[in-house]
C-alpha cells in the first residue's frame, strides 16, 4: 500500500551550525607594555653560596622616565593566594623559633633596602637548612608536595615591591641557597644580541640592533623577523629534580624568552628551548609586526627581551629602533 | 480465524459455497422450433440430432466446479447440417467461456433433416446446452464443505514492520443495499485470510485503532489467491505513546523514573541519557560539557553511576560531551537524589541507575544515528523464541572537524584530535518462564592529544604536549530467577576493566589501570503477607596499578589559584603496582506493610573499605503513607557512608590515615495526582556530612618525621532545602514537567572560619519543559531554565611570579562571590518520515534560542586587573538524523 510522502529531506545531512558570540573581552597581552611595569628580577649569581651574598636588580619599564621607587625584602617561606603570597611568618616568630634552637640571628633581617639593588647574604649555617630539608621533605618515595625541594639548594624568597606614582607592583622571586659550597651552582644564562631582519628573512640577512642609542630604522605597519642571540651553553646540564620531574636526572635547563614590545604585535609572547621537544632554533626566534602609523606617535620602539632558566637564572636585553612612516 | 457476516446497513447477503457434483456433460434434447411462418409449408417431421459433439469443458470453470447452461439456436439446413448458431441465453457464470465452448461443440452437430410433406426443409431450432461436472457426487450425498482460500494478507505497522495483531478486516462487494462482505481479525503475526470469496473485484477496508485507515480493491479469481502485504501507517510514531512496561510502585522517598521515550525527545540535551538526569529537582546546573552530576549539594564523586547495579567509572566521552552507553539500549534511568535503599552503598550524595533493556525483539530491528557529534547503529534480532542478541557501536568524527578548524599555522597541533568511540553487546536467554540469562559487554574508548607548537607561549611555562586517554570496558553477566509468589534471586558477575592515562609533559603524568571485577546477589522473598525481605551481597574489587606524578586534583572550595594544572610547584609522586583492594557489603532491606495504607522500609548496610580497613554500618529507613486514592505522605532518614578517594589516602598524595566520611539523609514530603496525568511531588531535605576531607597545610609527623598532612577528616557539611516536581504525563499531545529546588549548600574546612557556601550552592533552580506533539508526525519541544549562579572566590589583586614570568592572583574569601544568574531556553523539533520498511527521524535542537550571555567563570587580563565572563556556549544549533527499521 502506497501514500503520498511529503518531500524528503533531499539537502539534510548530519551538519552543524555553530555560531558563537565572542568568548569574551580580548586582554591586551602580557608582553605589550603599554605602562609602568616590573619585568624581571635578576640575582647574581642566582644560586647563592655558603657565606656568599648575591646581588639582586630589578628590570623595571618606565615609559615616562626614571622615578621608580624600590622595597626589596626575603623570606623563608611564603603564604598562597588565600594569604596575598606574604611572608608565612613574621621577622619576629622566625629569629623566636632559631633561637628556640640555639641558632644566632642577631645580624638576621628580612629587609633588604630600598635602593635600585639589593644585596643579600647567606643567612644561616647551612648545616641548619640542610637539617629542616632532611626533616620536611619525608621519608624518600613519599613526595613532598607543599614542603621543600632543596636538591638545587634551600629556597627563600625574595619579594620587592617597586612604585611609579599611584602604581604599586609586588613581586617575588625563588633564591636558591647552596647547602654545599662546592656544588655546582647555576649561573644565569646568557643574552648577547638581538638582530633584526625584513619580513621572511634569515638570521644571514638580520642587522645586529645597537644598544644605546638606536640606529636602525623599522616601518610602521611592516613585519620584521627577530634573531636573538643565546649560545647553546646557556642552557645548562645540570643534575637534580625540577619541575619536570621528581627522580633525580641529569638533564638540561628549560629556556624560555619573554618578548616585550611597547607597540605592535609578536607572533609569540614567548618562545621556550625545551631539549627534545623544542630547539633552540625556536627560542631566538619570533616575529614582530610594528603598529600602524596612526597608532604609535612616537619615532621610536623597544623591544625587551627577558631570558630565563628553570632553576632562577635570569638574563635581559634591551634595544630601541627608529621606526619610520611608510 | 474469525469469520462471520456483515451488513452495512442495508441486508445481509448470504453466501452459498458451492458444491461440488459429478460432471456430467450431455446435450438436452432439442427444443421445438417456432412454428414455420404463416406463407411456410407445415413441419410433419422434426431433426433428429444423429451426431452429438461435447464440448470442451472450460478449465477454470472445472477447477472452480462451476457448472453452466446455455441456449443456444441453431440454424439446420436441408441436409442436416448446421449452417449457424447463435447464444440466445448465455451462461449464468460469464466469462468462463462456457458461451464459445457451446457454440463450437454445437455447429459440429449433424441431424436427419425436418421434413415438411415429405420434403426436406431448413429449419431453426433452440438447443440447451449444459455443462456439468462429470465427478460431481449425487446430490443425495453431499461432501463436508472444505473452505477454499481466496484471499490472505499480512498486516505491518507502516516503518516498523511490527505485525498489526487484532486488526478487523473487512472485505465487500456491491453498493448500498446490496453491499454484502465478510470479516476477520488478524492474528498474532498480523495475518488475516478469507475463504470461499467468488471471482470479482473485492473491496477491502482495515481501520484499527490508532492507525491511518487503509483502503483498496482486490480482484479474486477463481482458482487463484490474492496474496498481500498492507503496511499501516501509525497515526504518531510519538514515543510517548507508549508505556514501555508498567510504572513500578515507589518506594523510596525519592525517585524520579525517566524512560528512553523521554529522554530523546528532550530539548537542549541531544538525546543524551544522562544529560536529561539535570533538568531533575536536586541536581545543580553544571557547564556546557562538565559531565559533572551535583546531587543535593554533594560533590559530583560522592553520586555513583551504576549500570544496571553495576558500577562505572564514568558515563560521558570526555566529561560530557556524550553519554557512552546509547539511547538504544536503555530502558530508563532511575535517579535517587537521597534517602536511597541499601542495595545501593559506597555514597554519601545521590545515585544514578541506568537500567538497560531487557531484549525481548520481535523481529529484527535497530537504527542508525547520526549527528554532527557522531555516528551510532544498533542492531537486535531474535535467536528464537527464547533468545535474543544485540549489538552496537558509536565512533565521534569530532578529530575532523577540529582538524578543519584549527589552522596549520596556529599554536597548536592535535595529533590526535578527540575522538571516541564506544560499543555493546547483549545477548540474554530464557530457557524458561521463570528464569533468564543475559550477558551484556560494554566499552568507552576516548583519546585526544595536543602538541603546544610553541609551550612556553600556549602555556606559560614548558609544557609540549598533553596526552589523554580514558578506556574502560564491563562485561556483565547475570541470572534472574523468579519462583512462586515473590521470591526472586538476581545474581551479577562483573568483569571490569578502566585505564586512564594524562601526560602534561614530562615529569606531569597520570597512568593507572583497575581491573575491577564486582559479585551481586539480590534475593526477595515473602516471609509474610505484610512482609516481604531483600537480602544481598555487593563485593567489589580493585586490582590496581597507580604510576602517577602529579599535583593534587582539585577540591571543592579551591580557587582559581589552586586550579592550575600547569603549575610549576607542588608535584607529588606514587607508584602501585598490582594492588587489591577489597570492598565487600552486604545488606537487608525490609518492606513491611502493617496496615494496606503503610509502607515501611527498614534496611542496613554494612560496607568494609578495605584501604582503609574500616568498616562502616548505614541503618536506613523510608515511609510511605497512603492517605487516600492519589495522595502520600512520605519521609526516611538513613546514614550513608563513602570511602575517601585513592588519592587522598595514598602515602605520596595524601594521608593514609584519612578516614570514611558519612552523612545523615533525613526527608518529609508528599505526593498528589490531582488529575490522571498529572503528578504532583515536594520533598524538603536536609543533609548533614559528617568528617569530611578537606585539604590540610599543616605539618604532623610520621615515622618520625615531619610530614605535611595534607588531607583530613575535618570538614563539615550541611544542605536544606526542598524541591518540586510537577509532572504532566502523555495526554492531549502533550509531556512536560516543572522541576524546582530551593536550596542552601554549605561546607566547612580547615581554610574557612564557620560555614560558607559550597561550589555549586544554587539557591533557584527552576526547569520547565516540555514536547507537544503535532499532526503527520511532527514534535515541537522547549525548555527553559533559570539558576542562581555559583558562588565562587573573587580575585582581589595580584602579585608577579618573577620564576614564572606571571602574575598570581590574591584571592578573597571562599566562595565568597556570585556568578551571574544562567537563563535559557532550549528548542527541539523533530519529525519522522515513515516508509514502508523503516522510518527517518530528523531533529533539530537549538541550544540558547535568545543567545543569553552565561556567566560560567571568569577570564583574567595577565595581571588580574580585569575580568570578563564567559565559559558556555552561546548558540548551538545542532542537526541529526535517526534511521530505523
Amino acid at each position: 500500500m502506497k501514500r503520498a510522502h511529503p518531500p524528503a529531506f533531499a539537502a539534510l545531512a548530519v551538519g552543524v551550525a555553530l555560531a558563537t558570540q565572542g568568548c569574551g573581552s580580548t586582554f591586551d597581552p602580557y608582553n605589550q607594555l603599554e605602562g609602568f611595569r616590573l619585568l624581571a628580577v635578576r640575582a647574581e649569581p642566582p644560586t647563592v653560596a655558603p657565606g656568599a651574598t648575591a646581588t639582586i636588580d630589578a628590570l623595571v619599564y618606565e615609559p615616562d622616565g626614571p622615578g621608580t621607587t624600590y622595597a626589596w625584602s626575603w623570606c623563608p617561606v611564603r603564604t598562597g593566594a588565600d594569604g596575598a603570597y606574604e611572608c608565612a611568618m613574621s621577622e619576629a616568630d622566625f629569629k623566636a623559633e632559631l633561637e628556640a634552637v640555639g641558632v644566632p640571628v642577631d645580624s638576621l633581617t628580612f629587609d633588604l633596602g630600598t635602593n635600585e639593588t639589593a644585596t643579600f647574604a647567606y643567612p644561616l649555617d647551612p648545616t641548619i637548612l640542610a637539617l629542616i630539608c632532611a626533616t620536611a621533605m619525608g621519608p624518600p618515595g613519599a613526595g613532598a608536595a607543599g614542603l621543600l625541594h632543596c636538591d638545587q639548594g634551600f629556597p627563600v624568597s625574595v619579594g620587592l615591591t617597586v612604585r611609579y606614582g599611584d602604581k604599586e607592583i609586588s613581586g617575588f622571586k625563588t633564591l636558591r641557597l647552596a647547602l654545599d659550597a662546592a656544588a655546582p651552582a647555576n649561573a644565569n644564562p646568557v643574552l648577547t644580541d638581538l638582530s633584526v631582519a625584513e619580513a621572511k628573512g634569515t638570521r644571514a640577512d638580520a642587522a645586529v640592533l645597537p644598544a644605546g642609542e638606536p640606529t636602525y630604522t623599522m616601518v610602521l605597519g611592516e613585519k620584521y623577523e627577530l634573531f636573538a642571540e643565546v649560545p647553546e651553553a646557556a642552557a645548562e646540564t645540570f643534575f637534580g629534580t625540577t619541575t619536570t620531574g621528581i627522580a633525580p636526572t641529569e638533564q638540561r635547563e628549560v629556556l624560555f624568552i619573554t618578548w616585550f614590545v611597547d607597540g605592535g604585535s609578536t607572533a609569540h609572547q614567548r618562545t621556550t628551548f625545551f631539549e627534545g621537544t623544542a630547539g633552540f632554533d625556536r627560542l631566538v626566534h619570533n616575529t614582530w609586526t610594528l603598529p600602524q602609523p596612526e597608532e604609535l606617535g612616537r619615532d621610536r620602539a623597544r623591544l625587551v627581551l627577558v631570558l630565563r632558566d628553570n632553576r632562577g637564572g635570569v638574563a635581559w636585553l634591551r634595544r630601541d629602533v627608529l621606526v619610520g612612516r611608510p | 480465524m474469525n469469520h462471520s457476516f456483515i451488513t452495512f446497513g442495508l441486508t445481509a447477503a448470504l453466501l452459498i459455497g458451492s458444491q461440488a457434483r459429478a460432471q456430467e456433460a450431455a446435450p438436452t434434447a432439442p427444443t421445438p422450433a417456432p412454428a414455420p411462418t404463416d406463407d411456410g409449408p407445415a413441419i410433419s417431421k422434426m431433426p433428429e440430432l444423429e451426431r452429438f459433439v461435447e464440448a470442451e469443458y472450460p478449465a477454470r470453470a472445472a477447477a472452480a466446479r462451476i457448472e453452466a447452461i446455455v441456449i443456444l439456436e441453431i440454424d439446420i439446413n436441408a441436409a442436416g447440417g448446421v449452417d449457424a448458431v447463435r447464444v440466445i441465453e448465455p451462461a449464468a457464470a460469464t466469462g468462463y467461456g462456457f458461451d464459445e465452448a457451446a457454440t463450437l461443440a454445437a455447429s459440429k452437430f449433424e441431424f436427419s433433416p425436418a421434413e415438411a410433406g415429405g420434403t426436406p426443409i431448413p429449419v431453426t431450432i433452440s438447443y440447451k446446452y449444459g455443462f456439468k461436472l462429470k465427478d460431481a457426487p449425487p446430490p443425495a450425498e453431499p461432501a463436508p464443505h472444505v473452505p477454499v482460500l481466496s484471499f490472505s494478507g499480512l498486516l505491518l505497522e507502516r516503518g516498523t514492520r511490527a505485525p498489526l495483531a487484532g486488526a478487523t478486516v473487512t472485505v465487500f462487494q456491491g453498493e448500498g443495499e446490496s453491499a454484502h462482505g465478510l470479516e476477520t481479525t488478524s492474528d498474532n503475526e498480523g495475518r488475516f485470510s478469507f475463504f470461499d470469496l467468488t471471482p470479482g473485484e473485492w473491496k477491502v477496508l482495515c481501520d484499527p485503532e490508532g492507525y491511518f485507515p487503509v483502503r483498496t480493491a482486490e480482484t479474486v479469481a477463481a482458482g487463484e489467491v490474492v496474496e498481500v502485504v498492507y503496511h499501516v501507517e501509525k497515526r504518531s510514531y510519538s514515543p510517548f505513546d507508549v508505556m514501555v512496561e508498567a510504572r513500578r510502585p515507589k518506594k523510596e522517598v525519592t525517585r524520579r523514573t525517566v524512560t528512553t521515550e523521554e529522554i530523546e525527545k528532550i530539548p537542549g540535551t541531544f538525546g543524551d541519557p544522562i544529560a536529561v538526569v539535570t533538568n531533575l529537582p536536586s541536581v545543580a546546573h553544571t557547564p556546557f560539557g562538565s559531565g559533572a552530576l551535583i546531587v543535593r549539594g554533594s560533590s559530583p564523586a560522592d553520586t555513583i553511576i551504576n549500570v544496571d547495579g553495576t558500577n562505572v567509572p564514568y558515563l560521558y566521552h570526555f566529561g560530557g560531551i556524550r553519554t557512552a552507553i546509547p539511547a538504544g539500549m536503555l530502558q530508563y534511568l532511575d535517579f535517587y537524589p537521597g534517602n536511597f535503599s541499601p542495595y545501593f552503598g559506597r555514597a554519601t550524595g545521590g545515585v544514578l541507575d541506568v537500567k538497560l533493556k531487557r531484549l525481548q525483539p520481535e523481529k529484527a530491528n535497530g537504527y542508525i544515528d547520526a549527528s554532527f557529534l557522531d555516528t551510532g547503529v544498533f542492531f537486535s534480532m531474535p535467536l528464537g523464541d527464547k533468545a535474543a542478541i544485540a549489538i552496537g557501536g558509536r565512533r565521534s568524527y569530532l578529530d575532523v572537524l577540529m582538524q578543519q578548524v584549527i589552522p596549520k599555522d596556529g599554536p597548536v597541533t592535535l595529533t590526535a584530535a578527540p575522538r571516541y568511540y564506544d560499543y555493546q553487546l547483549m545477548a540474554s536467554w530464557r530457557p524458561t518462564p521463570d528464569q533468564e540469562l543475559s550477558l551484556i559487554v560494554f566499552g568507552s574508548d576516548d583519546r585526544f592529544a595536543i602538541v603546544f607548537n610553541n609551550p612556553a607561549d600556549a602555556a606559560g611555562i614548558a609544557i609540549p604536549e598533553i596526552k589523554t586517554a580514558s578506556r574502560f570496558y564491563r562485561g556483565i553477566l547475570s541470572h534472574r530467577l523468579q519462583l512462586a509468589g515473590k521470591t526472586t534471586n538476581e545474581l551479577k558477575l562483573t568483569l571490569g576493566w578502566d585505564e586512564q592515562i594524562a601526560d602534561f609533559g614530562p615529569g606531569r603524568y597520570i597512568h593507572q589501570d583497575y581491573f575491577s571485577p564486582q559479585l551481586r546477589d539480590t534475593a526477595s522473598f515473602a516471609v509474610a503477607d505484610a512482609l516481604q525481605l531483600k537480602v544481598g551481597l555487593d563485593w567489589l574489587l580493585y586490582n590496581a596499578t597507580w604510576d602517577v606524578s602529579f599535583r593534587r586534583p582539585p577540591m571543592e572550595g579551591d580557587s582559581i589559584a589552586d586550579n592550575n594544572s600547569f603549575d610549576t610547584g607542588g608535584i607529588s609522586k606514587t607508584k602501585i603496582d598490582r594492588k587489591v583492594v577489597s570492598f565487600p557489603a552486604a545488606f537487608v532491606e525490609a518492606e513491611w506493610t502493617p496496615i494496606p495504607e503503610v509502607t515501611l522500609l527498614p534496611g542496613v548496610r554494612v560496607d568494609y573499605f578495605d584501604w582503609i580497613h574500616e568498616t562502616v554500618y548505614d541503618p536506613r529507613l523510608t515511609a510511605r503513607w497512603r492517605l487516600s486514592a492519589t495522595t502520600v505522605l512520605k519521609g526516611g532518614a538513613g546514614v550513608f557512608h563513602q570511602a575517601p578517594q585513592a588519592d587522598q589516602v595514598d602515602q605520596g598524595f595524601g594521608n593514609p590515615d584519612v578516614r570514611a566520611f558519612w552523612a545523615y539523609h533525613y526527608s518529609l514530603g508528599a505526593e498528589h495526582q490531582p488529575l490522571s496525568f498529572l503528578n504532583v511531588d515536594v520533598t524538603a531535605f536536609y543533609k548533614d556530612v559528617r568528617d569530611v576531607v578537606v585539604l590540610s597545610d599543616a605539618l604532623i609527623e610520621r615515622g618520625g618525621v615531619q610530614v605535611p598532612e595534607r588531607y583530613n577528616n575535618n570538614g563539615r557539611g550541611r544542605v536544606y532545602g526542598m524541591d518540586l516536581l510537577v509532572r504532566h504525563e502523555f495526554a492531549n499531545g502533550f509531556f512536560g514537567w516543572l522541576a524546582y529546588t530551593l536550596s542552601r549548600s554549605e561546607r566547612r574546612d580547615n581554610r574557612s572560619n564557620g560555614f560558607r557556601r559550597f561550589d555549586y550552592d544554587q539557591t533557584h533552580i527552576l526547569t520547565a519543559l516540555g514536547s507537544y506533539r503535532l499532526p503527520h508526525n511532527w514534535e515541537v519541544g522547549g525548555r527553559w531554565r533559570y539558576v542562581s549562579g555559583n558562588p565562587y572566590t573573587p580575585v582581589v589583586g595580584s602579585k608577579l611570579d618573577l620564576d614564572a614570568d606571571t602574575y598570581q592572583p590574591v584571592t578573597g574569601k571562599v566562595n565568597s562571590a556570585r556568578l551571574p544568574a544562567f537563563h535559557q531556553l532550549d528548542l527541539r523539533i523533530d519529525k519522522r518520515f515513515v516508509y514502508d520498511a523503516w522510518m527517518l527521524s530528523a531533529y533539530m535542537d537549538i541550544q540558547n534560542v535568545y543567545n543569553q550571555r552565561h556567566t560560567e567563570g571568569w577570564s583574567y587580563n595577565y595581571d588580574y586587573s580585569q575580568k570578563s565572563g564567559g565559559g558556555d556556549l552561546s548558540f548551538l544549533t545542532i542537526f541529526g538524523l535517526r534511521a530505523e527499521f
